[in-house]
């Protein structure tokens, strides 16, 4: 009886069954059971996966908008988050769901998504240095510490780049943290089964530009690496890729060739279209060209699967070419992108559906991530 | 499978309350459950399926047959499977996911699960427990700590009319 009862939670949302925990004890533990949880996530995922990208009722558009707000002497121009159905009537503005942080405050400052794997979010706010890790379909969040480093002589200026990293077989999460300081590279890994941060060797490259968050595909993490120390955002680049699995920490870089670009006639950024590796191509003439690692490792597989320039449309609506950012691609074709306040859904050359979203705009940072029940609390962690 | 006859065979069903029923077999097969019987050689006489009552048997034989009448065409199946659900209320699809899971008929299993969550979607927790006969097992206190920490979840639920 049990197991009816499951095929039918299986196909309900988030909402839904967090709802049914108050039905009685035994759904409560049902609902909150481990197994439950990573099916009820598999089963999202193969459901988006078969309906194309038109029909998408498991996944959802997160993103960060610039938000303005005033004191008595200043304007602030600080960012936050907000999200939204990818499924919503094609007539009207998608609604903007609250979330976790949709009011900044001053003393928070703005938030940054710095990585996404199965629901569970890494969000940053630099301005207090604070990590946290949220289920944005649960609304759970957890604090992780942040990362320190060494304190390097003569360096005044560093970036650091976040990605999180997930374990389907262990529930194990990793938050990656990579600083450069102009001249020397260091790099921490976050384990939540130990609840602390380790140095792990660095791979000793500048990222690219735009490759702050690391990327989940494939069970391994992503960034745009520079070929060389140009400092123009042209130079050739390599992907490089990270996998966490190996418990003794010794971690393997690899790198993935990215030779179908020509890194003479414009700037790169790393995507991750969906469980693909992508590229997007942004030229000189304003075109934006979308490459598909169709096949993960396999460097004959990168296909140019999208170009801004076969839709003439909207081009006022769209502003410059770096409001367009591809989101998510399928094998059929399908390629999600966000095209000014508009979001499309194209297939080669043409619009299958396009919606509107009132607070995109050409700064927005935005990914699609699925609805899941995981909980950022209690990974990792034998029950 | 059957031997290759002119005339296509037809299996006799037995409800658990003695309702008799004819199936063309190529639709009776689509059941794991039957096809087990037929290939096993018990399909001679009578079929008797001591877990599904005359109604919903008959319901889920108009589905066998609608359904092996399709060709191969996943999309035309499906809708033939949304219509034939969308006028079903709670209780006939409750005992149809009961007969689809004893027959082991996996298609009409998925079907009637995602038609069973979409029914209960925005239903109250209350209409849950009447439905599927649950009693609560909460203390008032410790329901009141679930409500609490899922609270959102409890907008936009639609008010019970038991339907």
């Amino acid at each position: 009886m049990e197991e009816i009862l499951e095929e039918i939670l299986y196909n309900l949302p988030i909402k839904s069954l967090l709802r049914f925990k108050c039905v009685s004890k035994s759904w409560h533990s049902i609902i909150s059971g481990e197994a439950f949880i990573k099916e009820h996530l598999k089963r999202s995922i193969a459901k988006d996966e078969t309906a194309g990208l038109t029909g998408l009722t498991h996944h959802k558009l997160l993103f960060t908008y610039r938000y303005k707000y005033s004191d008595q002497t200043h304007d602030w121009l600080s960012s936050c988050l907000g999200s939204c159905s990818l499924n919503c009537n094609q007539l009207l503005p998608a609604a903007i769901e609250p979330t976790l942080y949709d009011r900044p405050d001053p003393y928070v400052g703005g938030v940054t998504i710095s990585g996404s794997c199965n629901g569970l979010i890494l969000i940053r706010f630099g301005r207090i240095s604070r990590l946290i890790l949220w289920n944005p379909s649960t609304t759970k969040y957890r604090v992780i510490p942040y990362p320190s480093f060494e304190q390097l002589p003569l360096s005044n200026y560093y970036r650091s780049s976040f990605g999180l990293w997930y374990n389907d077989e262990s529930g194990e999460y990793k938050v990656v943290c990579i600083r450069d300081d102009g001249w020397c590279y260091q790099t921490k890994v976050y384990g939540s089964k130990t609840d602390s941060w380790t140095t792990i060797e660095s791979f000793g490259r500048r990222l690219q530009e735009g490759s702050y968050c690391g990327k989940f595909v494939n069970g391994r993490l992503h960034w745009l690496a520079r070929l060389d120390y140009s400092s123009t955002r042209r130079c050739r680049c390599d992907i490089i890729s990270l996998d966490l699995a190996a418990d003794d920490e010794k971690y393997k870089y690899e790198t993935l060739s990215t030779n179908c670009i020509d890194y003479s006639r414009g700037a790169v950024f790393l995507r991750d279209l969906g469980g693909y590796l992508g590229l997007m191509h942004l030229t000189d003439d304003a075109d934006v060209n979308v490459w598909v690692m169709k096949e993960y490792g396999v460097r004959e597989s990168w296909t140019r699967v999208w170009t801004l320039s076969d839709f003439v449309v909207d081009i006022v609506e769209r502003g410059l070419g770096g409001g367009t950012k591809p989101l998510c691609w399928r094998k059929n074709g399908d390629i999600l992108v966000v095209f000014g306040k508009y979001l499309f859904v194209c297939n080669g050359k043409n619009l299958l559906r396009k919606s509107r979203v009132g607070k995109l705009d050409d700064r927005v940072f935005s990914i699609v991530y699925v609805e899941s029940l995981l909980s950022p609390s209690m990974i990792g962690h034998q029950q | 499978m059957a031997a290759e006859t002119g005339t296509p065979t037809t299996l006799t069903l037995k409800s658990n309350d003695d309702e008799l029923f004819s199936v063309a077999e190529s639709a009776a097969i689509l059941s794991v459950t039957i096809r087990n019987m037929v290939e096993d050689g018990c399909a001679g006489g009578v079929i008797p399926l001591d877990n599904v009552d005359g109604k919903t048997l008959a319901s889920v034989i108009t589905y066998m047959n609608g359904i092996s009448a399709i060709p191969a065409d996943e999309e035309k199946k499906k809708s033939y499977r949304d219509k034939f659900l969308s006028d079903k209320d709670f209780e006939t699809l409750a005992d149809m996911v009961l007969a689809a899971n004893y027959l082991n008929m996996s298609c009409l299993m998925d079907a009637v699960s995602a038609k069973i969550a979409q029914v209960m979607e925005k239903k109250s927790v209350g209409w849950v427990r009447r439905k599927f006969g649950i009693e609560n097992d909460y203390t008032p206190e410790e329901e009141a700590a679930v409500k609490e920490e899922h609270k959102w979840t409890f907008e936009g639920v639609e008010t019970d009319d038991d339907n």
